[in-house]
């Protein structure tokens, strides 16, 4: 996979993050191309969800929390004080790690959540609903049950489920944070070709601790180490020849 | 004659007093919610928020809400407080002395407690844990629907079935007397302790009881010795209710504790309890006088408090992992 | 030891004196929790006995007739009125200061939770002195039916929060933080996300502190102004709602006054008993739907 350059999508300039008293993200500065994958890699606890968090600004509904620095968003800082968030956070879709669609919605009600929940009058329902069912191929499977409750799907298919979800509110970034972490092998390949398919139409940031993951799917790796960003790069060359010894050290299985 | 039947005077507490109290609380909420986040008022339209979101309103409405708890008990230790004070300013005692009625309170509570305790806790272990599905699921909703049952039903339990009963069988019972309120009284608490008390013992996770059965501990011993410590926040807390149930109970206090104010031990005898005061002077069948019943209200309080303060240490005491 | 006999597979399960303990115990502790039971079913039944043993059953149903009937009904009534106007005002704002207690960005609210906490823990007697002061004397509401709604308000306002709060944290915040990154403002997420999953758990703490209230006496005896001649039943009077209605069986017992308040303590328990069934069959139904993948294993 080649990286041409497109336009940058988000930046970020001196990003560190605080819970309490800690430090835990120490001034991260890089890019992230417009329409790419930029896998974040990193062992666990080194920071790479509370980065994902800053960028929507999820982080800051932790008690404790605090962030210092600049993320912009095609040139506008999301920190600003007349951004609101609710608002930033509808351009900036997120998935997490385990599915999480509302368990008291109907399948249907949950692709629709993100227009009820912020009382956007959605007319063309069903055709987003079926839009975005299609778009995360979901649709053949429950097009007969749309009226049944979300719980009542497996794993994979609650967390694409939860990616649809996303995408109805139409963003033009997507965050996942290690959306494959709770599914099994087959689940995560499907994922995985799902984002194939949605990488030409979205900006992707997504956190894995599977290196292979990260090197199948994405344009850009970034590798954390203990809150600090070690090196960012395109994937293969991360991959084939890291400029850092720490990332030569984890990728072939010195620690992490 | 509303105001009379009571046999009180009024003497209603200053206002401004009252709205010291909301005051009072509105600035104890406000304190917490500092951190309100900034509000969205500057030039540029990229993703602002948008005009006349409701989340103002709503925000103002539960912190309301939420002053009012506050205000409440500030208005009840308040009242309290000044309603103590009769007219000339000399604090309100009932006739015969507060020290017989709160020993009176302690004695029946202590009857209650001596028996509901033991049971309370056996049965929650049994229907936590050694009860078979098919038996806890129709024992356990029977047993919490005692606690449901009113107290003035209680109260009549007491009175005309249950107290001529043991009359039959312990010699030299009074009919109202410590022990009859007591045992009733029990009756009532068993259920507030097994309940909160299973729920404790539920929650200790899977893994804990699994890692001391592997270490070949037997059932028993695994409760004993894993279990029950673990529960033992949420045990303490059942018996605290149950302790402030006890000493706040009115009904059954008014009708089968009795009305004489005694400080002996002797439980087959009549007493007094000090919400059993407050009952009988509202009933008017004993004299009595604002400031006495807000003393006396007080003393109830102050019991509770001191009963919870007992039972924590209790419980942190006996908790050790011997 | 031979090589034989330690290849055999050791016995499973405690050694038999243990087991046999453990059964006794078992044994034990289910009569413990029977017996309760069993005393107020047996006590429960010879109060009733004690008043269908009346000598002319005749004379109770003349009672009934003469208009007893229609005394009880009013009590009834009296207190299904007095129960929703206490639960009209303190639900709302049971359910509100719970939100507000778990609501978005918890900071340290511990103070505040801790307050309604031991509200709830406070008698209710002595909310009693709460209503006498501050709606009979201060607001000269008099001896009211609202005042007793509004102290009974009281009594139950805690115990609402502290169930509705019990109930919006059990609510996973993986649900919220969904609602969050949908770009879902703190109150859309409150009213569209949180209150739906938690509304079994806040319905069935609200039913048990309504069915609470039905049967208070204890505050309405202060407030009401009662005197030891009994209850009235004229409607609008809180002295004859049921609870102090049915305690002219201690005024006069054996009587037929006192058969018609035995049928009131029938009807007060129904009452109750469909109450904490409703509740109970809700939070049942609640906790087996707890199933989805993103609940902790419920043991
Ligand atoms: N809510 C929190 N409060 C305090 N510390 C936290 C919290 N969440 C995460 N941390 C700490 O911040 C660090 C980074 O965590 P995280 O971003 O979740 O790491 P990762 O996603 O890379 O595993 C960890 O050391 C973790 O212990
Ligand atoms: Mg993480």
């Amino acid at each position: 996979m080649s990286a041409t350059p497109t336009p940058v999508k988000l930046s970020m300039h001196e990003l560190s993050a605080w819970y309490g008293d800690r430090k835990v993200l120490d001034r991260i500065s890089f890019d992230v191309p417009a329409t790419r994958i930029t896998a974040i890699i990193g062992p666990s606890g080194c920071g790479k969800s509370t980065f994902i968090r800053c960028i929507n600004r999820m982080h800051e509904l932790m008690a404790e929390a605090r962030v210092q620095g600049r993320v912009e968003l095609d040139g506008h800082d999301v920190y600003g004080l007349e951004v609101a968030p609710e608002q930033l956070r509808r351009r900036v879709g997120m998935v997490f790690q385990k599915p999480n669609p509302f368990p008291t919605m109907s399948i249907r009600d949950n692709v629709l959540a993100g227009l009820r929940l912020t009382g956007t009058p959605a007319s063309d329902g069903d055709d987003t609903v079926e839009q975005v069912l299609r778009a995360v191929a979901l649709w053949d499977e429950v097009r007969d049950r749309l009226r049944s409750r979300a719980d009542t799907l497996s794993a994979g298919q609650q967390q694409r489920l939860c990616i649809a979800r996303a995408l109805a509110v139409r963003p033009d970034v997507l965050l996942m944070d290690e959306p494959c972490a709770a599914l099994d092998p087959i689940a995560t390949a499907r994922i995985e070709d799902l984002l194939g398919d949605l990488r030409t139409r979205y900006t992707i940031v997504l956190v894995t601790h599977n290196m292979q993951q990260a090197a199948r799917v994405s344009d850009r790796t970034g590798f954390f180490l203990g809150g600090q960003l070690v090196e960012i790069d395109d994937t293969d060359i991360i991959f084939t020849g890291p400029g850092d010894p720490r990332t030569e050290d984890y990728i072939t299985g010195k620690f992490g | 004659m509303p105001g009379e039947r009571l046999g009180l005077p009024e003497v209603a507490l200053s206002p401004d007093r009252h709205f010291t109290c909301i005051g009072l609380g509105i600035a104890m909420t406000e304190r917490f919610h500092e951190r309100a986040p900034p509000s969205g008022a500057g030039p540029e339209p990229w993703c602002s928020r948008p005009a006349g979101s409701g989340d103002r309103m709503v925000g103002l409405a539960l912190r309301a809400c939420a002053a009012l708890p506050v205000i409440l008990s500030l208005s009840l230790l308040g009242i309290l407080a000044e309603g103590a004070w009769d007219g000339a300013g000399k604090l309100g005692i009932p006739e015969g002395g507060l020290w017989p009625r709160v020993l009176g309170t302690l004695l029946v509570s202590g009857v209650a407690l001596a028996v509901a305790v033991p049971l309370g806790l056996l049965a929650a272990l049994f229907l936590s844990e050694l009860a078979r599905p098919a038996v806890r699921r129709w024992l356990k909703p029977a047993l919490e629907l005692l606690a449901g049952i009113p107290t003035v039903v209680y109260a009549l339990l007491a009175v005309l079935v249950a107290g001529p009963a043991l009359a039959r069988v312990v010699p030299g019972l009074e009919v109202p007397s410590a022990l009859v309120a007591g045992l009733v009284l029990a009756l009532m608490l068993v259920p507030t302790i097994s309940s909160l008390s299973e729920d404790a013992l539920r929650a200790v996770p899977r893994e804990l009881r699994e890692a001391a059965l592997a270490l070949g501990a037997s059932r028993l011993r695994m409760l004993w010795l894993v279990v029950v410590p673990a529960a033992r926040p949420g045990i303490v807390a059942a018996v605290m209710l149950a302790v402030s149930r006890a000493v706040g109970e009115t009904m059954i206090m008014t009708y089968a504790a009795g009305h004489v104010p005694r400080t002996g031990l002797d439980p087959r005898v009549a007493v007094e309890t000090l919400t059993g005061y407050m009952g009988g002077v509202a009933l008017g069948q004993e004299p009595g006088t604002s400031a006495s019943v807000f003393t006396v209200g007080a003393a109830v309080l102050g019991l509770n408090v001191l009963a919870h303060a007992v039972v924590l240490r209790l419980g942190r005491r006996s908790g050790r992992w011997s | 030891m031979t090589r034989g006999e330690r290849l055999r597979p050791v016995s499973l399960g405690p050694p038999p004196r243990h087991q046999r303990r453990g059964r006794l115990f078992a044994a034990v502790c289910m009569a413990v929790t029977l017996l309760p039971v069993l005393v107020v079913a047996v006590l429960l039944g010879a109060l009733v006995q004690s008043g269908a043993g009346l000598d002319e059953p005749t004379v109770v149903l003349h009672h009934l007739a003469e208009g007893g009937a229609q005394q009880l009904l009013r009590s009834v009534v009296g207190s299904l009125w007095l129960v929703s106007m206490c639960a009209c005002v303190a639900v709302p704002l049971g359910v509100g200061a719970a939100l507000q207690l778990e609501g978005p960005r918890r900071p340290v609210r511990s103070a505040l939770a801790l307050n309604i906490a031991s509200l709830a823990g406070v008698p209710s007697v002595l909310f009693g002195l709460v209503g006498l002061e501050l709606f009979v004397r201060a607001l000269h509401l008099g001896h009211s039916m609202v005042t007793a709604a509004l102290t009974l308000a009281l009594v139950v306002l805690p115990i609402v929060a502290v169930a509705a709060r019990s109930a919006l944290r059990a609510v996973p915040d993986e649900l919220r933080e969904a609602g969050y990154a949908l770009g879902a403002t703190p109150w859309q997420v409150t009213r569209q996300v949180v209150l739906p999953a938690a509304l079994p758990g806040i319905l069935s703490g609200t039913i048990l502190a309504i069915a609470r209230a039905f049967g208070e006496a204890a505050p309405l005896l202060l407030v009401a102004g009662m005197t030891m001649s009994g209850s009235s039943t004229a409607l609008g009077d809180p002295r004859g709602v049921l609870p102090l209605h049915v305690l002219a069986l201690l005024v006069e017992p054996r009587t037929a006054a006192s058969a018609e308040a035995l049928v009131g303590v029938v009807v007060l328990l129904g009452t109750l008993l469909v109450l904490s069934g409703w509740a109970m069959h809700l939070r049942h139904r609640h906790e087996r739907r707890r199933d989805g993948p993103w609940f902790e294993d419920p043991r």
